[in-house]
């Protein structure tokens, strides 16, 4: 498993189209993904889980990722978060 | 008869019976399922997701559309919602393991995300994912086979009351039956009520107690010009409104016919009248009723639409078509006039005492410089393919005008350099809507090329009245000798530099002060679309001569009340009920008439 941390940088958080931009991007990826904040741990497949997440700008999280794409999964994941979904 | 006051969204009038459209709560009956009736229930399940699904992915594609990709993408949300495993696999579980009929077991789920998503903190983030919540209904109905009347489905032709409505409500509905939108929340801004004025329905917004008051089949008017709601009208009333409907609609249909003639008095002296606009498809009506330009371009949309700051490249996308649509005549693009409360969902920006005198507008975006460069950027983009002028707003004085110009000249060089095209003579203008901005125009039209007056905020500056407050809004006077006085004294200055000036607020889409402007010297008058065609009329049945020696003698005078004497008598042949609704639409109702009568 690999897991790397990544900074929410757009304004408003991860809003609902943020979120479906989050999950559409890890559905391409077999691993499975996981995204932790405050002790929360939800499944990256999961508009639900994002957005119960909370993320607020600033706010840190750690994406994991584990299976044969994980480093693609997280390098793919930590940029969309930190260019701000652009 | 009761009198409801909201937020004028979409201008015209509506007659017609009430519609009560208030999606209900579901009661969901929970049943044990015989363990033979399991994978029946599943499916159930599946085929109910999988039916909204394909009515959510149908809404989408019809709101790209019409609206736009960008306005299209919160459906993805929802569309993901529907395959999301956090939704479906706690609901099958309960369906396999506790026998629980589909309804139930979805409902169940339902409840518990609602419940950890009210938990969440930022207020943002928390309403946002509650709205997603509201798919719960969808499914439900489809499952308890409860056909939502929609306003796909309306029985009659009807007045809409809702509490609020969604994208996808208006997407489906038909035109031809919604006479008229009243909503309980919501503002002017909302991508539905973006819609209805797309569709010409008129519509009232921010009208508390709509939903609890009305009936289904109360009669009832929409005022959309004023924003008032009415219910229950008496007879006078309704005769008044029966009349303004009829008078806008023979408006409409007569258009044509004065569109291709030119704005000239009598004896020859043309003004130039062009339309304010803020949506693409109010382009349309702008040149049916025979606009020569557009004189302000409002841009506000474009950052209230969305939750994000637009970018540059969908600016540009915005300001160019709607540059090329209209070229050769002008389009005048004003940046951002924008209080920070209300950018608070994009910016940083601290709640204000009093937002009027705070931080807004170009102060604010010279505050948020990417913010306003890139806009510019966007502005002198769109100049390479049509007419573009650019304008500031809410300029005080020559060191605030300057500093914006050089924001302005940085982003022409950045372009310069990059090789990308953009007039290099675009026009700048001001926004005389400050009184300080008024008392300095000598001095600020020697720096820039046109100016606008905003009567608007002119008047609630200089008359230090906020005219959406019912206890003073009768203070707001565009007839006061201080208001003339200083449009007049802008006028002079900008001619004694030879730089044209336009009036851009309400004044001027008004028959008797439009005229009245004009004979002070007005170049241009810019105003709402719909509003043309009187104006245009108005001075083709007047001399030049006749003007100016009203305005001469308005001007010495020093009650509002023999102004507005002078005025009505100068214009005494005009129709009687042009001169009413002139007089309401330039001047705010009082709190005795927008009272619950």
């Amino acid at each position: 498993m690999q897991e790397q941390r990544a900074i929410v940088k757009n304004e408003l958080g991860i809003h609902a189209r943020p979120a479906a931009l989050l999950v559409q991007a890890a559905a391409k990826f077999t691993s499975e993904i996981t995204l932790k904040k405050d002790g929360l741990a939800i499944n990256g497949k999961s508009i639900m889980g994002v957005m119960m997440l909370a993320a607020e700008a600033g706010s840190v999280i750690t994406v994991q990722a584990e299976g044969d794409d994980a480093r693609e999964a997280l390098d793919h994941i930590v940029k969309m978060i930190e260019s701000k979904f652009d | 008869m009761k009198h409801f006051k909201g937020i004028q969204a979409s201008p015209g009038i509506a007659i017609g019976p009430v519609y009560l459209y208030d999606p209900e709560e579901f009661l969901v009956d929970q049943r044990r399922v015989h363990p033979r009736d399991i994978p029946a229930e599943e499916s159930r399940l599946r085929d109910a997701i999988a039916a909204v699904a394909e009515d959510f992915a149908a809404t989408r594609a019809h709101v790209e559309d019409v609206l736009g990709k960008e306005h299209a993408q919160i459906f993805d949300a929802h569309l993901l919602i529907l395959q999301d495993a956090a939704l479906l696999d706690p609901t099958i579980a309960r369906i396999r393991d506790e026998a629980r009929n589909a309804e139930y077991a979805f409902w169940t789920t339902f409840r518990h995300l609602r419940r950890q998503f009210e938990a969440i903190q930022d207020d943002y983030l928390r309403e946002r994912g509650t709205d997603l919540l509201g798919i719960e209904k969808r499914v439900l109905a489809k499952l308890c086979n409860w056909e939502k009347a929609g306003l796909d489905r309306l029985p009659h032709e009807a007045i809409v009351v809702a509490r609020d409505l969604m994208p996808d409500d208006m997407a489906h509905m038909q035109p031809d039956r919604v006479l008229g939108l009243i909503t309980e929340v919501g503002g002017p801004t909302s991508h539905a009520i973006i819609l209805a004025r797309g569709l010409e329905i008129p519509a009232v917004v921010s009208v508390v107690h709509a939903l609890s008051e009305a009936r289904m089949g109360d009669m009832a008017i929409v005022d959309g010009q004023r924003g008032h709601f009415i219910l229950h009208p008496d007879r006078e009333t309704l005769a008044h409104y029966r009349r303004l409907s009829k008078k806008l609609r023979a408006r409409k249909a007569g258009l044509v016919d004065s569109r291709d003639l030119p704005a000239e008095t009598t004896d020859g002296v043309r003004v130039a009248l062009q339309a304010n606009v803020e949506l693409p498809n109010e382009v349309h009506s702008a040149m049916a009723y025979g606009a020569e330009g557009v004189g302000l371009y409002r841009t506000e949309y474009l950052y209230l639409a969305q939750n994000t700051l637009p970018d540059e490249a969908s600016q540009v996308a915005a300001y160019s078509q709607m540059a090329e649509r209209i070229a050769p005549q002008p389009l005048v693009i004003r940046t951002l006039d924008l209080g920070g409360d209300k950018m608070s969902h994009v910016l940083n920006t601290q709640p204000e005492m009093n937002p009027f005198l705070g931080l807004r507008s170009i102060r604010l975006t010279m505050e948020h410089r990417d913010l306003f460069k890139t806009q510019l950027r966007a502005i002198l983009k769109a100049s390479a393919v049509g007419n573009v002028k650019v304008m500031f707003p809410l300029i005080s004085g020559v060191g605030e005008l300057r500093e914006a110009l050089l924001v302005l000249a940085e982003v022409r060089e950045e372009l310069t350099r990059e090789g990308v095209p953009f007039d290099d003579r675009c026009p700048v203008g001001v926004m005389i809507e400050v009184p300080a901005a008024a008392l300095v125009a000598d001095q600020l039209a020697r720096e820039v090329n046109f100016f606008s007056i905003g009567t608007n905020d002119l008047i609630q500056y200089t008359l230090a009245v906020d005219r959406g407050n019912d206890l003073v809004a009768y203070l707001f006077e565009p007839f006061h000798p201080a208001v003339l006085r200083l449009i007049k004294r802008v006028i002079d200055a900008a001619h004694a530099q030879q730089i044209p000036v336009t009036v851009c607020g309400e004044m001027a889409g008004n028959p008797h002060s439009g005229l009245l402007l004009m004979g002070m010297g007005v170049d241009k008058l810019s105003m709402t679309p719909s509003a043309l065609p009187e104006v245009k009329r108005a001075i083709r049945a007047v001399s030049f001569d006749q003007l100016q020696s009203l305005a001469e003698d308005v001007l010495n005078m020093h009650v509002i009340a023999e102004i507005r004497a002078r005025i009505t008598h100068a214009f005494s042949e005009e129709d009687d009920a042009g001169e009413a609704r002139g007089q309401e639409s330039v001047r705010p109702s009082t709190h005795k008439n927008a009272a619950q009568a």
